[in-house]
């Protein structure tokens, strides 16, 4: 092998360049995100959750032919949940700590960008993955429901199917979000455990306010109020409108979708803002 | 081109959140254009530091500064390029692909990185390889990439951590000859090692840092002539015991004289070290005056970087460890 051994000075730029695009840095690691993870979890995940689904459904129809198309919008609908909820809580908390340990993100950081611009370029990256995973996810259950339910069956309206899915994606987005913020400040594994707390908590919202309302003293006003700084995620499940078949608008899952949207800006700000002090 | 002065570092672990102090009041400038051998022990600071230089910590106490921009700043982030120790990136990119990304995310545009991804591959033989995932990558090929997304925005500084850990042989003399390419357009570069030789071949400039502390740093020409003496080498053929040579000509009784050492070799050989012209001469005169001991061969030794840094560098104490 021969170096180049040319002696010419090359043209050094100079340090006082225009900033470039701050979309473009976040839309590069978003892209490099998106695959990679693309490339190690999500097409496998698919594959091996829509084979489980095919199979369960085989069975349930044997057991109960008149049920077919209930039980697979459900069994679909909380598998599109549970497998969003893995990939979102696991792939969030997990991201720095990948680029820390490879040090990948020594030379990012090295770079001349700010750092919450690898924040959001991770964010979009993942994002991009759970919206392709549920999309195919989405397709593939209404192709199934296409070919084995047939016309007469109760089943819900197609625009609640599709919102109840969307809602799901829209909630994994912001547990993206809340397990990039810890990630943040604390290890994987706790930045995992507190992201599904959080979701837990949030998911029974509701209970958690009507058990609070029982105490009308001071610390339950308190408890009350607090409750809504967490993310109410009752409000992306769409179960019951699945179950009973009550259809939905478009102004409804916008406003839940908005509600989804601005969480997560506020959490990838203090996400950033964490980042930015960050010694590693 | 890069100022550091009084750099304290501390940094904080464990629950009750101990405070343990890595650098020490680190003060040193390195030249534009010189190529600068940061030396140390395992455990010595020296990625620490590296990583105060390219903006990823900041210090606790004191400035890092390049051309006069603070380290954290976009602007001496512009003006720097940056291999890590031991470089592992993405397996499912390319060669190109990774230059691709880190050349967006210093600001390059589409048309800049057509222009200059096959000029940096070129520059560390690594054209042929382009197209081949990092995954499939061998050791050295994976530092030379390295090497080749830090060069790729023509930074005037490039800061390479341990560039040549972990390779074999060749792959060594393969790095250090693109160091000194790469310093011959005129960048300044600045790299960590612990490895004596490798400072010593390519370097003019060197800092010595041992448990958080500057112990030397200058123009390594400085420090080599710091040898007021000369040592010479000198193989001779023995037909009988070579002590009786030292204690005929009253040299003394023991065979580690001030001065002189000497080691048998195979074939009735002996190895002879002395120090200083003045030693040398009178040795030369007395193997010529004897018809037993024949001079086979007769060769200055280089000043090196060991003794100075075996007098610097506290060796043998915990994990700090140089290799010679």
């Amino acid at each position: 092998m021969s170096w180049s051994s040319e002696q010419q000075s090359i043209q050094f730029p100079s340090p006082s360049l225009t900033r470039h695009s701050l979309w473009r840095v976040p839309l590069s690691i978003a892209q490099v995100t998106f695959q990679e993870v693309l490339r190690d979890k999500v097409l496998t995940q698919v594959f091996v959750l829509t084979g489980l689904l095919f199979l369960a459904t085989a069975l349930a129809a044997q057991i109960s032919p008149a049920m077919t198309s209930r039980i697979l919008a459900d069994f679909s609908w909380g598998t599109l949940l549970i497998s969003s909820l893995v990939l979102a809580i696991s792939q969030g908390a997990i991201a720095l700590k990948k680029e820390v340990d490879r040090r990948t993100l020594f030379v990012v950081l090295s770079r001349p960008i700010y750092r919450s611009q690898w924040l959001l370029g991770k964010f979009l990256g993942l994002s991009g993955v759970i919206l392709l995973n549920g999309t195919l996810f989405a397709t593939l259950m209404e192709a199934l429901l296409y070919l084995w339910v047939d016309s007469n069956s109760f089943i819900a309206p197609l625009s609640t199917r599709v919102g109840a899915d969307m809602l799901v994606i829209v909630q994994s987005l912001l547990l993206v979000s809340i397990a990039l913020f810890f990630s943040m400040m604390t290890s994987a594994s706790l930045a995992i455990a507190l992201t599904f707390g959080l979701y837990l908590i949030g998911s029974s919202h509701s209970q958690i306010v009507w058990l609070i309302n029982q105490n009308q003293g001071a610390p339950g006003g308190i408890l009350r109020d607090s409750v809504f700084l967490i993310p109410n995620f009752e409000l992306f499940h769409l179960s019951r409108y699945l179950t009973y078949g009550v259809p939905v608008d478009g102004i409804f899952l916008l406003t839940r979708a908005a509600y989804g949207i601005l969480w997560c800006v506020l959490f990838l700000t203090l996400g950033g803002f964490i980042l930015r002090r960050r010694e590693f | 081109m890069l100022s550091i002065e009084n750099v304290q570092q501390t940094f904080r672990s464990g629950f009750l959140m101990h405070s343990k102090e890595i650098l020490h009041g680190v003060t040193f400038q390195v030249p534009k254009g010189s190529i600068f051998g940061f030396l140390g022990p395992n455990g010595a600071g020296k990625t620490t530091l590296i990583h105060l230089i390219v903006g990823i910590r900041a210090p606790t106490r004191g400035h890092v500064k390049i051309k006069g921009f603070p380290a954290r700043s976009l602007e001496a982030k512009r003006l720097i390029g940056y291999l890590p120790e031991r470089p592992y990136f993405q397996e499912h990119l390319t060669g190109e692909g990774l230059l691709r990304y880190f050349g967006s995310l210093a600001g390059m545009t589409r048309e800049e990185l057509g222009r200059r991804i096959p000029e940096a591959l070129e520059s560390v033989g690594m054209s042929q390889a382009r197209k081949v995932e990092l995954g499939n990558y061998s050791k050295g090929m994976l530092q030379r990439i390295g090497i080749a997304q830090a060069i790729l925005h023509h930074p005037e500084l490039l800061v390479l951590d341990e560039p040549m850990s972990g390779l074999d042989p060749i792959g060594r003399k393969e790095i250090r000859e693109l160091i000194v390419s790469l310093a011959r357009q005129g960048r300044t570069l600045f790299f960590s090692s612990h490895v004596i030789p490798d400072v010593e071949a390519i370097c003019d400039q060197v800092a010595v840092i041992d448990r958080g502390k500057m112990q030397v740093c200058g123009p390594i020409s400085d420090f080599l002539s710091e040898k007021s003496e000369l040592q010479f080498e000198l193989i001779l053929r023995c037909d009988t015991r070579f002590e009786d040579l030292l204690s005929g000509v009253s040299l003394g009784g023991d065979f580690m004289l001030d001065g002189l050492r000497w080691g048998q070799l195979p074939e009735d050989r002996v190895r002879v070290v002395v120090s200083g012209e003045r030693m040398a001469e009178r040795f030369l005169q007395l193997i010529a005056s004897e018809s037993r001991y024949k001079l086979i061969s007769f060769n200055p030794i280089r000043p090196s970087l060991e003794s100075l840094f075996s007098s610097k560098v506290s060796v043998g104490k915990g994990p700090n460890e140089l290799v010679k």
